[in-house]
């Protein structure tokens, strides 16, 4: 479903109704390139939420209806990006030193590697796979990979969702590709 | 051309970015080159695989959490200019003062407001004999799903929005500007607009529940019996002994008992 110029002029003109539309088209791809990006599905939540509330107060800076994929993949992506700082940012906790607490001290664990059968079970269908190969990718080629060959950007909408040049969208679209091809296929 | 060149370039040429002379450079390559041809190959079919992922399912909820994000921001953010134009008849009394003629019958039933219950609430008031109206409310719509009322100076704008609709006066006072009601299917709460911008809101099937909304009307003829006070002041929750405010539909278990 894609939103007609009415219903952007609606939208834009403050029409709640006409909002809820764009919201309802968009809102699964902005979740899903947040996913992607963030790899939590608590943070892509968040930062679905955070997207439509940036749309919903700087629609009039969209050009037209045409313009809004991308526009709301622009915001997205950045929002992830921000996201990912600011939780880089964070204090981290040594992993095997004492934390000190009133009810005593303990020793911060994280869980083993070795996955359940149940993961295994998931891990081993070829979506799955793929998924946790983007993963593995660095955020830079994450983002163009996820924009143009999950979601169909073009190009030129990919360069402007990242803010990059068509060179740099180009160059890095291809390692991107390559490495996730040695990652899934070997 | 070397085989490094093409690796570079298998991604420009799936998506049909190469110029025509370097284009068919490549495929001569391809061609006779077994190791870029299954390069290719793969390449090409990690494509398609990735565009076959299909988009996440979303988390329940979200849809709604989206929505109620948005209201939050409009309740405190100046109409546009688009809406006060169509809200010029009533517009800038929204912007300043509501009054309201009601009290809390269910709410506050120990508040100094209940000592003028009675008589403020006449029993009969011109609403009463109104035929309910349709609904028309579309499917699924943000009130339905529960949505509540911002309690805002642009209160019409925000519940014209959500579950509000104008109307002729029918049998309201000649004096009102406009009349709205409830999109809840119960249609249990309606209201009239003044000209001067003050809210009568009432519940029309005197359930009580239209206490959600927390009002009663006593007096449209007169419209003023209460002092005017902000919208912004009016708390159209309802008391709960749950920490979160409870609004229309609320599903805790202390809102259900109140509202038996």
């Amino acid at each position: 479903m894609e939103i007609t110029s009415q219903e952007f002029l609606k939208a834009l003109n403050g029409d709640i109704r006409a909002f809820e539309n764009i919201v309802k088209t968009y809102e699964r791809l902005v979740y899903s390139v947040a996913l992607r990006l963030l790899r939590n599905p608590e943070d892509a939540k968040d930062a679905t939420q955070e997207v439509f509330i940036k749309v919903y107060k700087s629609l009039d800076k969209c050009k037209n209806e045409n313009m809004l994929k991308s526009w709301i993949c622009v915001i997205t992506n950045n929002t992830c990006i921000d996201i990912i700082r600011k939780h880089s940012k964070q204090s981290t906790i040594s992993l095997d030193a004492q934390i000190e607490t009133d009810e005593g001290a303990f020793i911060f664990e994280i869980p083993s590697d070795e996955k359940t059968p149940e993961q295994k079970l998931v891990e081993d269908e070829g979506y799955e796979m793929l998924k946790a190969a983007i993963d593995k990718l660095p955020l830079d080629y994450r983002s163009v990979l996820v924009l143009r060959d999950i979601h169909s950007l073009s190009y030129s909408e990919v360069a402007e969702a990242t803010n990059l040049n068509m060179g740099t969208v180009k160059s890095r679209l291809a390692r991107a590709r390559a490495m996730l091809k040695k990652i899934y296929i070997g | 051309m070397d085989c490094n060149k093409c690796f570079e370039i298998i991604s420009l040429y799936i998506d049909g970015l190469l110029a025509e002379e370097e284009q068919i450079i490549f495929e001569n390559h391809i061609e006779n080159c077994e190791k870029c041809r299954i390069e290719l190959h793969e390449t090409e079919t990690l494509l398609e695989n990735l565009k076959d992922m299909s988009l996440e399912e979303m988390p329940e909820h979200l849809h709604f959490d989206i929505m109620k994000g948005i209201e939050d921001i409009r309740v405190t953010r100046r109409p546009s200019r688009f809406l006060y134009s169509r809200l010029a008849a009533f517009a800038a009394s929204l912007i300043v003062v509501v009054g309201v003629l009601s009290v809390m019958r269910n709410i506050a039933p120990n508040s100094g407001a209940v000592q003028s219950h009675d008589a403020l609430f006449a029993p009969a008031s011109p609403m009463a004999s109104m035929p309910p109206l349709e609904a028309e409310m579309s499917e699924g719509s943000f009130a339905q799903a529960g949505g509540r009322i911002a309690p805002d100076a642009a209160f019409a704008e925000i519940d014209m929005e959500y579950g509000f609709e104008l109307y002729e006066a029918l049998e309201i006072p000649s004096d009102a500007q406009g009349y709205m009601r409830s999109a809840r299917q119960d249609d249990s709460f309606r209201g009239v607009v003044f000209e001067d911008g003050l809210v009568a809101i009432f519940d029309w099937d005197d359930s009580g529940d239209g206490s959600a909304a927390g009002f009663y009307i006593n007096d449209f003829e007169n419209h003023v019996t209460a002092a005017p006070i902000p919208w912004g002041l009016l708390d159209i929750s309802v008391e709960c002994d749950c920490e979160d405010e409870c609004y229309f539909d609320c599903d805790c278990e202390c809102y259900e008992e109140l509202d038996q």
